[in-house]
């Protein structure tokens, strides 16, 4: 009895229509990424507890250093902790800081600090390009070698319509990363044909970032 | 030489990790990372936002309102993420999403009807046919829109979930929280009212 009316709505459910165009995906994207949602809730109980530990852990800092027995940490002790602290919000993404690295007492509890707090000045400027071609359902990425002092590293690393704004990423955003500074191409397997950007960091010791590719996108 | 692949320079599982980016990770271990973590929920929406564009845009008709009702359907997700529970559709979350959506779309038309006398919403209904005219690809039907926006909620939505974004009944039933049974019933009254509504729009 209703088959023609069925019919016409599965055709209107079937009617062609044109996608949402790029710009406006990215920018609904950015959008998203600037709400507070959820994670920003969650977030932030544990950035106080992260203060809090960070207080405790201050006063006892400066107990130490009322001791003359004891090593004075110097006046690089604000630097280092500024620098700890995004390695301690990596979480899962821990296996490739190489184990010897001695890390600062203040860094294991401050799991979560937020992200906006600290970043912004981390991330330096583009100053290489990145490049990526798709060969079926492999990605290819070439860079030029780095040539600088200091480098351990290079982590490709996907990025939002905002490019790299947190370092260092989840481990979920790193594709490949290799030790061999003579190398300066990637091959990924990945098979999404959709729109995706990419970013080349060549790392210091302590996962410091000393430079950033230009954004290159996939398709 | 100059280019040979990290893949081949450098020792599996030494200092090299292929791939394991989101689009490798399967939806339920992403939506729970996307609790956590916002850019994980950016891989959810990049996924899943051309769908949601293309039923809000067949369900609405025109491009405008579709932009608006996906762009809050997603803000609405990242928002209530927490409370979402994976139904065991075959869609996965999309099947939730186009849930907000018709919310969204049912939220906006009641907006207008508030807004606008019955004239208006004429004017604007010729207006939206231009649009559509514009946008020669699009096969919409606004008869059968206006119809469906006219209908209670419950209707619209279950119709709007089965036939536009092409539920199956167990979908539809598990989203609004009803037996298969009785999803097939509302959907069959929905349709009646349904098409009452569109013989009196066909003789206003």
């Amino acid at each position: 009895m209703n088959d023609d009316l069925e019919q016409r709505l599965q055709r209107l459910g079937a009617a062609k229509v044109s996608g949402l165009d790029d710009a406006r995906v990215d920018a609904i994207e950015r959008r998203l990424l600037a709400e507070s949602g959820p994670a920003r809730r969650a977030s932030w109980i544990t950035a106080v507890a992260a203060a809090s530990v960070l207080l405790v852990l201050g006063v006892a800092l400066a107990l130490r250093r009322d001791d003359p027995n004891t090593l004075q940490p110097g006046t690089s002790t604000a630097t280092t902790v500024t620098t700890a602290t995004p390695t301690s919000t990596t979480g899962p993404n821990t296996t490739a800081v190489p184990t010897t690295t001695v890390t600062p007492t203040t860094a294991p509890p401050t799991t979560s600090v937020p992200p906006t707090t600290s970043v912004p000045n981390t991330i330096p400027d583009a100053s290489f390009a990145l490049t990526v071609e798709r060969v079926g359902n492999e990605l290819h990425f070439t860079w030029p070698r780095y040539s600088g002092d200091g480098a351990t590293q290079y982590v490709l690393v996907r990025v939002d319509a905002d490019g790299l704004n947190t370092w260092p990423p989840t481990d979920a955003r790193v594709a490949v990363t290799t030790a061999d500074l003579d190398t300066n191409s990637a091959t990924v397997a990945f098979r999404l044909q959709e729109r995706r950007r990419w970013v080349v960091a060549v790392i210091g010791a302590n996962r410091r970032l000393i430079a950033v590719s230009s954004v290159a996108i996939s398709t | 030489m100059m280019t040979a692949t990290v893949a081949s320079r450098v020792p599996r599982g030494d200092n090299l990790r292929l791939m394991n980016s989101y689009g490798e990770i399967d939806e339920h271990a992403l939506v729970d990372l996307a609790r956590r973590d916002r850019s994980a929920f950016a891989e959810l929406y990049r996924r899943h936002v051309q769908d949601v564009y293309a039923f809000a845009r067949r369900r609405t008709g025109n491009a405008h309102d579709a932009d608006d009702v996906t762009a809050v359907t997603f803000e609405r997700a990242l928002r209530s993420l927490n409370r979402y529970k994976p139904s065991g559709s075959s869609l996965g979350i999309l099947a939730w999403l186009y849930r907000i959506a018709t919310n969204e779309i049912i939220d906006q038309s009641r907006k207008r009807g508030r807004q606008q006398t019955a004239r208006g919403q004429r004017a604007l209904r010729l207006l939206h046919n231009d649009a559509v005219a514009a946008d020669t690809v699009d096969d919409t039907d606004p008869l059968l829109l206006a119809a469906l926006d006219g209908l209670p909620d419950r209707y619209n939505t279950v119709l709007s979930l089965r036939y536009i974004a092409g539920l199956d009944v167990a979908d539809v039933a598990a989203h609004l929280g009803i037996s298969d049974g009785n999803c097939a019933v509302l959907t069959h009254r929905a349709l009646a009212a349904l098409r009452t509504a569109l013989q009196e729009r066909t003789t206003e």
